[in-house]
């Protein structure tokens, strides 16, 4: 069974799953993805970008020189792809299970609940 | 500063990663750092904080340990709620005695200067709780720096009044132990947070309802008899970390996830500090030991020693191990592969 992604970890790959990305561009859409609670450092980023890239998730897309800075591309492979859509159907079976208890615990109240 | 003085400044705080990592990658995370730098003038100490550490886990990957990075956050939070359980002990115990006398040095309700660590302490455990991440490790080095100043003042005079500190067999333990809690990870869950805070109200609790003979427990000078109240409480300590490493190691092993046991690895040489006592009479350590001559610092110098060999020897022979481990699991795993 594989474990569980890290949040940092599952936000990089959700923000390559909408294209190939930079160091820059793939801090930002993980901000944007978080609503801002998921900041990551480019010392960080680029510490889980190496993890993920010798796990053949990630794999460098291409290069570019924009103002005199280096830009290099990352993308989704398709292992990449597999386990972020086997992290998002374990998610979604979590918040299923806990919407179905969420809801029952609702009805309860209501039942309970004594009119004024 | 110009950009280019500030992409200098960034190439400098490379250092940590090592030379080839830095050839091949050095520009893109230079690029990266500068796109966010906006009008700032110089690397904030978070930028430098964050290169150092990512320079350092590259370091560790290279030689096969990057397990220990990722079993820092774990090791931690056990550290500190090993060294809550401690502070407590102490205040509770000889800190609350009336033992000192004319002449001695008195912290207000407590009896040595050596309460200053212990309340500083349970202040980090309580930041850990309320504020996980920076707050927390600020904390921490706060306490770290009261255990050096005590250090220092310790057996002193001050205006006429003698300082009386904490002997070298709590000191070297408490800071091992507050080196690794520095590792306080910012979205450790609820667990972890509340840890070292749960650890300290167990203990005052179990201290309260008489689980140790508070009347047996003097003074620090009770060193160094391993049966006495205060090594008990150190073996005690160490006891707890044992174990709460091996649960961690266990529970998420379960589930594939071997940062417990990385943690578990981290957690050795505190340990091996703790029980510092008991080593100094087992070999090849008493020989170590005894070089000093002086009874305490030859306990501390074993322990040391013991805590030197496992921090290497362990992550060592863990990093062989594993993948012979995971590969025997797959294999285990997917019989006709």
């Amino acid at each position: 069974m594989p474990q569980p992604l890290r949040e940092p970890t599952f936000l990089i790959l959700a923000a390559l799953a909408g294209g190939p990305l930079h160091g820059y561009g793939l801090i930002a859409e993980v901000d944007r993805l978080s609503d801002g609670r998921v900041s990551l450092r480019p010392g960080t980023l680029y510490g889980t970008l190496d993890r993920l890239t010798d796990d053949g998730h990630v794999t460098a897309d291409r290069e570019e020189i924009v103002d005199g800075r280096l830009r290099r591309y990352y993308r989704l492979t398709p292992d990449g792809e597999t386990a972020l859509r086997a992290e998002t159907e374990r998610m979604r079976r979590h918040v299923q299970a806990v919407a179905a208890r969420l809801h029952g615990l609702g009805t309860t109240a209501m039942i309970g609940r004594v009119p004024a | 500063m110009s950009d280019q003085q500030l992409a200098l400044a960034y190439r400098k705080l490379l250092f940590a990663y090592p030379a080839r990592y830095r050839a091949e990658r050095g520009d893109e995370l230079i690029g990266a750092y500068l796109e966010m730098a906006g009008d700032r003038r110089r690397p904030r100490l978070a930028d430098a904080t964050d290169l150092i550490l990512g320079g350092l886990r590259r370091r560790l990957r290279n030689v096969g340990l990057a397990g220990l990075a990722d079993g820092l956050p774990i090791a931690a939070a056990l550290a500190m709620a090993a060294g809550s359980a401690l502070a407590v002990f102490f205040l509770l115990t000889v800190e609350s005695g009336k033992v000192s006398t004319v002449g001695w040095l008195r912290v207000g309700p407590f009896a040595t200067l050596g309460s200053v660590v212990f309340v500083a302490w349970l202040l980090a455990a309580v930041t850990a709780a309320v504020a996980p991440g920076a707050p927390t490790r600020l904390a921490v080095a706060g306490t770290i720096g009261t255990l050096l100043v005590v250090t220092v003042l310790s057996k002193q005079s001050l205006a006429m009044v003698r300082v009386d500190g904490l002997p070298a067999y709590i000191i070297v333990p408490l800071l091992g132990l507050a080196l690794i809690a520095l590792a306080q990870a910012r979205d450790s869950g609820w667990l972890l947070r509340l840890l070292p805070l749960s650890s300290a109200i167990a203990t005052a609790v179990w201290i309260m309802v008489g689980g140790a003979d508070v009347s047996r427990v003097a003074q620090y000078e009770s060193c160094c008899v391993a049966s006495e109240p205060l090594p008990m409480a150190l073996t005690a300590a160490a006891l707890g970390l044992l174990l709460a490493g091996t649960a961690a190691a266990v529970a998420l092993g379960r589930r594939g996830d071997q940062r417990g046991l990385w943690a578990l690895t981290i957690l050795v040489p505190p340990v091996m500090l703790l029980v510092s006592m008991w080593l100094d009479g087992l070999e090849p350590f008493r020989s170590v030991g005894s070089f000093v001559g002086s009874n305490d610092i030859s306990i501390v110098v074993a322990g040391m020693s013991a805590a030197a060999l496992t921090a290497v020897a362990l992550p060592l022979s863990l990093s062989r191990l594993l993948p012979l481990l995971n590969r025997r699991r797959e294999t285990f795993d997917d019989p006709v592969s």
